[in-house]
């Protein structure tokens, strides 16, 4: 099983404010991992160390064994930010058009999308069940439905990682059921391994393989297949006190 | 009268046709981006690019040009320094570009016939070089454009996520506000420094209300702007009016009939 995440002793300051502090963490190919924690605890600034936006002041980021300041193979990675859902609702934009866009790290700059490219985008959108609305506008489609979207489009790059921020906020009860059935699928059937941050990993805890808790420094609390989100997240509180 | 028996009004639609593509495919990126005014300010420091042209006896077209991009890339530099203010980028460039344009015309002793046809566009100020450099460099612009093409869809619809894809913002960024600036430099001529702006937005606002796709809304704002330059050339010509007005005048008239049209458009839902 290969390490796709390596951190190691990472800590992290806005100004004289330190968010991250001495944090160890190791995701490997095939896991899914649920990053909870407070308002400010550090979930997504982890990820943007992760995806190489922000640089540690102290320790290492890997990504697929590379330092993930200098990772260059964008297209093994995709990241949905807690903001995608906030784009432009009049934006005129088919999700064909959206999720197209999602091919650029695959592709690679300058180069055109060709056929080839189309079919992939076709099946990204026949994963999440969106195939059937690929001319619609994408601003004229509900919540749960743009979140599917954004998903086709990060899975447009066939990645093997996919990070993913408060991915079911705005969403119903059954928006999120839809979606989990489509992670979980993912993980299982394609082996992409998965990074979700949440406030509340409560209701995906029975997709994750691994738990982590966050506020500044960091406690695992490793899944077991009988644990349900509610005892997971209240070892994980009891852990992050004991911190 | 034939309209095309006349050297300048043969010129004026070559460079219509280039500037008519090119104004509506950046003003559609410019507006998806919410930075419609950035157009204006650039306009203005063509402006004051005119009046040193004027002053010092170079190219206006070439002199504007230089103008424009040094205050795109300062724009783009004051944008990234006041992240959450970026409308201050605007208003520093524009009042920086009159102010300059009003000291340079001071001391070239006032405004004269030729800069008044740069303000709002004359046909008369048009000869065979400069229509090839504005050919010239509008199809340079074109074509980097439709070389980027995919990668300004993404970073305009979602810039966070194209960094991420390892689509290079920053440099896109500024090689947009570049060609922004070009742009402006180029369409001055046919309708003026003050109404340049507008040849970029209005195709592009009649078109949001029609599209049905990024594609379509492209297609849409290229046919809206071409028809408004072609109308208000001949109109122009054959009225004796100011061309710029009048294309722009063209252009609102189709504003207001796909608004008549299309009641249930889809901007603003």
């Amino acid at each position: 099983m290969s390490t796709v995440v390596e951190l190691c002793s990472v800590f992290f300051t806005y100004g004289c404010h330190p968010v991250l502090d001495e944090v160890n963490l190791q995701v490997n190919s095939g896991d899914v991992v649920g990053i909870t924690g407070p308002n400010g605890a550090g979930k997504t600034t982890i990820l943007k160390l992760i995806l190489g936006q922000l640089q540690p002041q102290k320790g290492k980021v890997n990504i697929f064994g590379m330092d993930s300041m200098a990772f260059k193979e964008r297209f093994r990675l995709g990241y949905i930010s807690q903001n995608a859902r906030f784009f432009n609702k009049s934006f005129p934009a088919t999700s064909r058009e959206v999720v197209a866009s999602g091919r650029v790290p695959a592709r690679g700059i300058l180069r055109r999308l060709r056929k080839e490219d189309y079919k992939v985008v076709d099946e990204a959108l026949d994963t999440v069940g969106m195939l059937n609305m690929s001319h619609h506008m994408v601003g004229n489609m509900s919540g749960g439905q743009q979140q599917k979207i954004l998903l086709a489009r990060a899975l447009a790059a066939k990645p093997q990682l996919l990070i993913m921020d408060e991915p079911t906020a705005g969403l119903d009860v059954s928006g999120r059921h839809e979606l989990y059935r489509i992670l979980s699928e993912l993980n299982s059937e394609k082996g992409v391994t998965l990074m979700l941050v949440s406030h509340d990993v409560e209701e995906v805890s029975p997709l994750l393989t691994k738990q982590v808790c966050l506020d500044r420094k960091l406690c695992f609390c490793q899944k077991k297949l009988s644990d349900t989100g509610k005892q997971s997240n209240e070892a994980c509180s009891k852990r992050l006190a004991m911190v | 009268m034939d309209i095309f028996a006349y050297a300048f009004m043969q010129n004026a639609f070559i460079v219509g046709v280039v500037v008519g593509v090119l104004c509506p495919v950046v003003g559609l990126f410019i507006t998806l981006r919410r930075l419609s005014l950035v157009a204006d300010a650039l306009s203005h420091l063509c402006l004051s690019g005119v009046a040193a042209a004027l002053l010092a006896g170079t190219h206006p077209v070439i002199t504007a040009s230089a103008f424009a991009v040094g205050g795109g890339l300062l724009m783009e530099r004051l944008r990234i320094a006041y992240k959450d203010y970026a409308e201050l980028s605007i208003a520093v460039i524009l009042s920086g570009g009159v102010a300059l344009a009003a000291v340079f015309m001071g001391l070239a002793g006032g405004f004269n016939a030729n800069f008044m046809g740069y303000l709002f566009g004359s046909l008369m100020v048009l000869n065979s070089f400069d229509m090839w450099i504005i050919a010239g460099i509008g199809i340079i612009a074109l074509f980097l454009i439709f070389l980027f093409y995919k990668e300004l869809f993404y970073t305009t619809f979602d810039e966070e996520a194209a960094q991420v894809s390892g689509v290079p913002v920053k440099a896109l960024g500024v090689g947009f506000m570049v060609l922004t600036a070009l742009t402006i430099a180029v369409a001055m001529k046919t309708v003026g420094v003050l109404l340049v702006s507008s040849l970029m937005i209005l195709p592009v606002t009649a078109s949001l209300r029609l599209a049905v796709s990024f594609r379509s809304a492209l297609l849409l704002s290229v046919l809206f702007s071409e028809l408004s330059v072609a109308l208000g050339l001949f109109i122009s010509f054959y009225l004796n009016l100011p061309p710029g007005g009048t294309i722009i005048l063209t252009s609102i008239a189709i504003l207001i009939t796909v608004l008549l049209v299309n009641k249930k458009g889809k901007v603003g839902k």
